[in-house]
This record gives structure tokens, sequence and C-alpha cells, in this order.
């Protein structure tokens, strides 16, 4: 059930009338069951998955608090982060290393005969495995206790918005809040439509048209002439932002209706000026995840400058392997890394260089800012390529046949006025908060921009229903 | 923690803080302003929504050109006797002007860009409803008889034609169990087009009874480019009988139909086992329906083995379109279709002079074989 479909149109209205007219102590339950019935829509047999790793996280958990002593307690983490780190292996990573030893050994004239598994990967597996590897994590640090409550936990697990493509919430976070006990609260319910609707803009004006000449383009890279790389490259830079971000605003709405406030997800990430700067701008909730559950533990910037580069490289690699087995993710993860460690290392000589010259900080903003927007480009080449082949096709033919473009009129003309919508709204929000803006105005001009957000999604969206890009990591 | 492990991370904490403009408002006061807002954002919903549909529907009737609709209405004032239905390929491959002349009938091409079965369908159904032609020429090609295939969702764009044809309801509902709560909104109808609308209203057509034929020619880098992958799709019988049907509902009025493939460059009805198959499933449908089917293959047509005939390997070029349609035309006599009593009409051996048409020879005689490995 995609988000931008008529099935979960009339799947959030039912839940959330429900949710609010039934008694209080019923509402987890409601809850519960509607999202198994939403991750069941895909795959009604990988819910199985789920339950396992819901019941072996919460045994683990509360293992762990109960546990005095520290090798106990170590067993019992290693035991659930393996059967989660396991499942998620199987599922994800099992064809694509069993594929790279056959190829390796291949090349030293060794036949191995791996075995190829013929499943489909579970919708938003790495998202939940994440989450419950967080929550045992927690737990095992005492930051917070374990949950007793086996409803409230599973619920924690597969909480509908954000079960397939995030936010990947942390336990302190979410964990009281399923409770559910919130009464309706006007103001929230407005603002987490508002925000659903402009999720839902992004999604299916901008990332699906959008959409249309990238995988025009990518899908078929051969013979096209350079500034119709550019284009594409730039449009899936606004695809793949409209897109998940898209996706977790109408996470964080419908949650915000039930009275559930999840984490921000994005924050205006190609109004970066650095690389690091973009990675606490982008997908905030995995850039914290991995901060905390892999980048700290490894040593963080305390250990040295030198560990502090291996410990961001190993923590990109990481992050670019957990968006897909393929070798495109590999490279983009990598490169990430020696983009990262090359803007730390060189920021304090360019600040200087920007001192001596005397430059207005605004210009220097501004030029950080499309600088770092094009190492962003570039690597979402590798993130889009179908191959690593591919990419480096594109990469290599950037400066063929200029000026041809291959001019796709109907795409373009929809998506450069949304997209300037989309910045100028995030040139306000840099300026304080638009849903307050909007609250200002008077109830008929409100009315006129939910109108018009309405009529821009029915006349100028896709209607394919198309999947979320993150769906598949 | 330490701050300064905020490296990678954003720096500040990202759980939302309660805005100050979010104080609960419970009370009768802030449901009530709610729920008539509400009521207000309906209502304008619904009247704006009747309003830009009677706009941009007024508007959609008097376009007669690009491949947003405007075509079928252009065709539909045609009347013409032979109708082209299919696909870019279609579009760009029958030259109307030399049909016209060898055929002796008024001919014209509805072929529109991305299009399969499922718009083939729509048009016809419009078409018989506004007069008989006498023969369809149905364009056919593998790509629309496999699954996955985006035909389906492509052919939305006749929802503006959804009051006139039941056809094009069934079709478009068929997407989907909810498909008919977004046909609620009126204005839907025109999702996506309303810029084309507004770009191409006013503009005549000025091609040739909807024949495009594109001048150019391919250079080598397209000549070795790959065929569209078939990969991992598969028959799909849904296309089939759609096929099957557009086939009844022609007769049913009245009309002759033809089905005819137009060459692709390099690829050949045994170019690999899934495009083997989907033409042999067309033949069945053909042979069903009792309707000929002019298969081209390369044998036949050698001259179509010359790159200098292709825009692309998808589409043959002006020069290469006249050969075709000359080739067709000559097919088309050959078996009395155009007969205005249909006297010859048709067994298939009667144009299938060619043995390798109807016989596939074994695989591995094409050099650009693109069986997938096994």
């Amino acid at each position: 059930m995609l988000f931008n479909s008529m099935h979960f149109a009339v799947f959030f209205v039912a839940v959330t009338a429900a949710f609010f007219a039934i008694p209080v102590k019923l509402r987890p339950l409601l809850l519960l069951g509607a999202s198994y019935y939403f991750y069941m829509s895909w795959e009604p047999g990988y819910a199985v998955l789920i339950i396992f790793t819901t019941l072996v996280c919460y045994a683990c958990a509360r293992g762990l608090e109960r546990a005095t002593a520290q090798t106990v307690r170590k067993v019992l983490l290693a035991v659930g982060v393996s059967c989660g780190l396991g499942v998620l292996f199987v599922f994800k990573y099992f064809n694509f290393v069993g594929q790279a030893l056959r190829d390796a050994l291949g090349l030293v004239h060794v036949q191995v005969d791996w075995p190829l598994l013929e499943v489909l990967l579970p919708v938003g597996i790495s998202f939940y495995t994440f989450q419950g590897i967080g929550y045992m994590v927690d737990v095992y640090r005492r930051n917070i206790p374990a949950e007793r409550s086996l409803q409230r936990f599973a619920l924690f697990k597969v909480f509908y918005p954000q079960l397939v493509a995030g936010p990947i919430e942390r336990a302190g976070n979410l964990l009281p809040q399923m409770a559910l006990d919130k009464p309706w609260d006007t103001g929230q319910v407005w603002s987490g439509l508002q925000l659903m609707l402009w999720g839902l803009f992004k999604k299916v004006v901008i990332a699906d048209r959008a959409a249309i000449y990238v995988d025009a383009i990518y899908n078929d890279v051969a013979g096209h002439s350079g500034p119709t790389y550019l284009l594409a490259t730039y449009l899936f830079a606004f695809q793949i932002y409209c897109d998940f971000s898209g996706y977790s605003d109408i996470a964080i709405g419908s949650a915000r209706v039930l009275g559930v406030d999840l984490m921000q997800n994005f924050r205006r990430p190609y109004f970066a000026t650095t690389i690091p700067d973009f990675w606490r701008r982008w997908h905030i909730s995995l850039s914290t995840w991995l901060r905390d559950y892999l980048y700290i533990p490894l040593g963080g910037n305390r250990q040295g400058v030198s560990r502090m580069y291996l410990s961001l490289m190993i923590t990109m690699f990481l992050g670019g392997i957990w968006h897909g087995a393929n070798w495109t993710f590999l490279i983009w993860g990598l490169l990430q890394g020696v983009m990262l460690c090359a803007s730390k290392a060189t920021l304090p000589a360019r600040d200087a260089l920007v001192a001596r010259l005397g430059l207005p900080w605004q210009v220097v903003q501004a030029w950080r800012m499309v600088v770092t927007f094009h190492l962003v480009c570039l690597s979402w080449v590798f993130f889009r390529a179908n191959t690593a082949g591919d990419a480096f096709y594109i990469l290599t033919h950037l400066f063929d046949g200029w000026p041809r473009l291959f001019f796709d009129g109907m795409v373009i003309w929809h998506v450069l006025p949304a997209i300037l919508l989309l910045l100028i709204v995030q040139v306000l929000q840099s300026r304080g908060s638009v849903a307050n803006r909007l609250r200002a105005l008077p109830a008929p001009a409100r009315l006129g921009v939910y109108v018009t957000a309405v009529f821009s999604i029915v006349l100028f969206g896709v209607d394919f229903g198309s999947q979320f890009i993150y769906f598949q990591f | 923690m330490s701050p300064h492990d905020a490296d990678i991370a954003m720096a500040g904490s990202v759980l939302p803080a309660r805005r100050s403009h979010e104080r609960p408002r419970n009370g009768l006061r802030g449901r009530r302003s709610m729920w008539l807002m509400a009521a207000a954002f309906l209502a304008a919903v619904v009247l704006l929504d009747r309003g830009i549909f009677l706009l941009l529907d007024r508007a959609f009737r008097e376009v007669e050109v690009g491949a947003f609709g405007g075509i079928i209405n252009h065709a539909r004032k045609a009347r013409a006797e032979v109708v082209v239905l299919g696909s870019s390929r279609a579009l760009r491959h029958y030259d109307t002007a030399l049909l016209r002349d060898r055929l002796g009938k008024t001919v014209y091409n509805a072929g529109c860009d991305g299009q399969g079965f499922p718009y083939m369908r729509g048009v016809m159904d419009l078409l018989l409803r506004d007069y008989t032609p006498e023969l369809f020429i149905i364009d056919v090609d593998p790509t629309f008889v496999v699954d996955p295939d985006p035909y389906l969702d492509r052919a939305t764009l006749l929802a503006s034609f959804l009051d006139e044809s039941e056809v094009i309801r069934e079709m478009i509902y068929s997407r989907g169990p909810l498909e008919r709560l977004k046909y609620l909104s009126k204005s839907f109808r025109y999702n996506g087009r309303a810029l084309p609308i507004l770009r191409d209203w006013g503009v005549p057509n000025r091609s040739d009874a909807g024949y495009e034929p594109v001048d150019g020619r391919m250079n080598q880098a397209l000549a070795n480019m790959a065929l569209p992958p078939m990969e991992g799709k598969r028959l799909d019988p849904r296309d089939l009988e759609l096929l099957a049907d557009m086939i009844r509902a022609a007769r049913a009025a009245g009309s002759r139909v033809v089905l005819v493939n137009s060459p692709r460059y390099g690829a050949d009805f045994d170019s690999c086992s899934i495009r083997r198959a989907c033409f042999e499933s067309l033949q069945a449908v053909a042979d069903r329906e009792g309707v000929p089917y002019v298969r081209v293959c390369l044998d036949c047509v050698p001259e179509l083995r010359d790159p200098a005939m292709f825009l692309n390997p998808a589409h043959l070029n002006r020069e290469g379109a006249a050969r075709f349609s000359a080739m067709v035309a000559s097919r088309l006599d050959d078996m009395g279709l155009c007969d205005a009593t249909g006297a010859r009409s048709a067994s298939q051996a009667d144009y299938s002079r060619c043995r390798r048409c109807r016989q596939p020879q074994a695989r591995g005689s094409n050099p650009r074989d693109e069986d997938p490995p096994a």
C-alpha cells in the first residue's frame, strides 16, 4: 500500500476515524492490527519475519534489563543484533555476496557453486531492523528501560506511518508515545494534514514527474549528450529528495494526526554548505543512527585524526551498503566518505583563505552551497545508475555533444515551476515556520492555499502510483 | 556523548519541539472551526473541480494535435475509410498519402507515441461510435503482449472520453479496485494534460492524415544498440484477449481488420525466445479470429536490413516508411482487403510469400540474437 495510492487514502481515513471513535485503551490494538494490514498488503508472508524479529528484540531487551552479569548481557545483545542482521543478510545481501565471491574466485579460476536465493526483498527490512537494533543497544546501555508490554513494543516495531521507509525512530522517543492516549488536538490534526499534502505534492508533482526524464536517460545511458546527462542528474537530485522527503512528510504528518511526533528526517539538504553539513540535513534519522550506534563505538573523533577518518570511511561504506546490495551503492558510500574526510580536512585552510581574501560571507556561503550541491550530484550518479559501468559511462561522457540537449518539454515545464516553488518554500522555512505563516493568514487565504495544493496534485501529479525509491532499501 | 561526536550527523536535537502555534485546541470552538474549515474546503474543492473540468473539457474538444488526445479528435473528424492504429511506430511507419494512392481509399494514421492495445481499443470504440471504417490496420509489436507493460496506465489519457465510452470506462477502472474513486473528481480526467491542452489549443493539425514521418538516418552507435530487453517478461494473456476483443468489436460493427507488424532494425521473429513466443501468440489470435496477419520479416523485405532506412532501431525514417507502406499496400491489395466487396479476402497463404514469416528459422541465425542466458 503506497502512500500515494487511493488504497492508502481510504485506509488512512478509516483508521483515523476509528482511532478517535474507540476508547483510548483500544487504540494500540487497533493501530497494531492496522499496521500489520498495511505491511501485509505488500506480501502477507513477510509478516512472519517481522513477528520473529519483534519477539527476538522483545525477549533480548527484557533479558538485557534483568541480567546483571556483563558477559550475559553481551551475549544477549549479540544474539539480538545477530538475529536482526542475519535476517537482513539473508534477504538483502546473500545473493550479492555470493555473486561477488563467485566472480572473485572466478578470476583465479576457482569455480564455486554458491546457491542463489529466489526471494523478494521484504519492504522496509533495513528500516525496522535498524530500529530494533537501536532499541536493544539503548537498553543494553541502560539509556532506556526495556518495554514490558509486548503489544506496545510490537506497535513500536510496526507503527505503520514509519514502518517501511522511516524515519528510523529511537525507542526513547517513540515507545512512550505508543500509549496513544493523547486527546484529539485540532492544531495537530491540521498540521499533520498540511504536512501530508505537502509530502504528496513533492512526491507526485516533482519526484514522479522528474522520474520520467531521469528513467529515460539512466535506463538507457548510451548515446545521449553531456547536457542531457547533466539535466537528468540534476533532476534526479530533486527526484530523490522529493521522493524520500515526501514520504517522510506523509509519515510524520499521518503520525501527527494520531498524536504521535516522529523525528524530522530532512532539513533543506541542498542548502548545505559542506558535505558534513549535508549529512546533518539529509536522512537525519539514519545519519544520527549511524553516528550513535556505529561511528561513536568505532572511536568517533576522540582517538586521533587518522582513527576518525577511518571511522568515517567505515561508517559511510556501511551506510552505502545499507541502501542496497549493489556496487553502485558501495561506491556511493565510499565516495561520500572520501568527500566527508576531504571536507573536514580542508575546511580550516578554506576558511583561512576566505578570511585572507576578505570575501563577503554571503558570497562564500552561496559558492559553497553550489559546490556542495554538485558534489552531492556527482555521488547521485552512482546512486541512480543501474550499474557501476553505467555511472562511469555517464561521468566520462559529460562533455560530449554540447550543446545538444534532449528536452522533454512535458517534464521540464511541469517540474521546473514545482521545483522553484519548493525552493521558495525552503527559503521561507529557513526564516521561520511556514506552518506559522500559513496559520497567520486569514481563513479564505489559507483555504486558497490548500485548494491550490489539492488541484496541483490532481492536475499536475503523476498518476501511476509509483513506488517510493527508499522502499527498496 | 561528547559534542565532538556529532560529526556526521545533525547539530542539535532532531525531535520537533512543540510549536507555539500548536497549542491544543480541543474545545468545542476548536472542533467547530475545524469542521467549518473542512466543510468550506470540501465545497471549494467540489466547485472548483467542476469549473476546471468544464474549462479544460471545452478546450480539449477543440484540440486537434498532440499525443495527449488531440489526434483522437482529429481522427474522429477525418472519418477515413482505412484507419491505422498503433504506437509511435505506426505513427511514423504508415505513409497515408502512399496508402491512399495505392488503395484508392481515404486513410488516417491514428498511431500515438508510447501507446499499446488499451489505447487502440479505446480509440477504436470511439471511432466505431461515430461511423464504421472499412478497414482497421492494427500495428502490433511483441512489447504489447508482455507483462509488465505500461500501456494500461498510459491509456488513462482517454479519460476525457469516460462519459462517452463504456469500453474506456471499464478499461480505466480496471487499473485498480479504487480507481473509480479518483474519477469522482471530474478534473482528474485531465491529470497531467492541462499544460499540453493549453499548449495545443488552437494549433491546426498540419499532418497528412495523422502520418508524422521523421527524417534523418541512424548512426552506427544507434545501430549497435541493444534491442529492448525482454528478459524477465512473460506473455500476458490479458493483452492477447484485448486484441481479440478489438478484432471482434470491429467485425461486429462491420469493419475488417488486418494485423501488421512493422520492422525493428536487426530484430526478427526469432531474435529471442520471448519475441518468438509473442509473435506466435499474435499469430494464434489472428488465426483464431480469422483475420490476416502481415508479418514483415527481414528476408521478405531485405532492403529493411539497411540502416539508412531507419531513424533509430525502433523507427523507420521517411524513406523506410515509404518502402514499408508500399509493401503493406501491396499485401493488402493481394489479399483483397480493400476490395469494396471483400471478395478476395484472405486466406493467410495468400500473403505469406516468405517461408520465414510463417515458419521461423532455427535460433542463432540472427547475429543479434538477444536470448537471455540460460
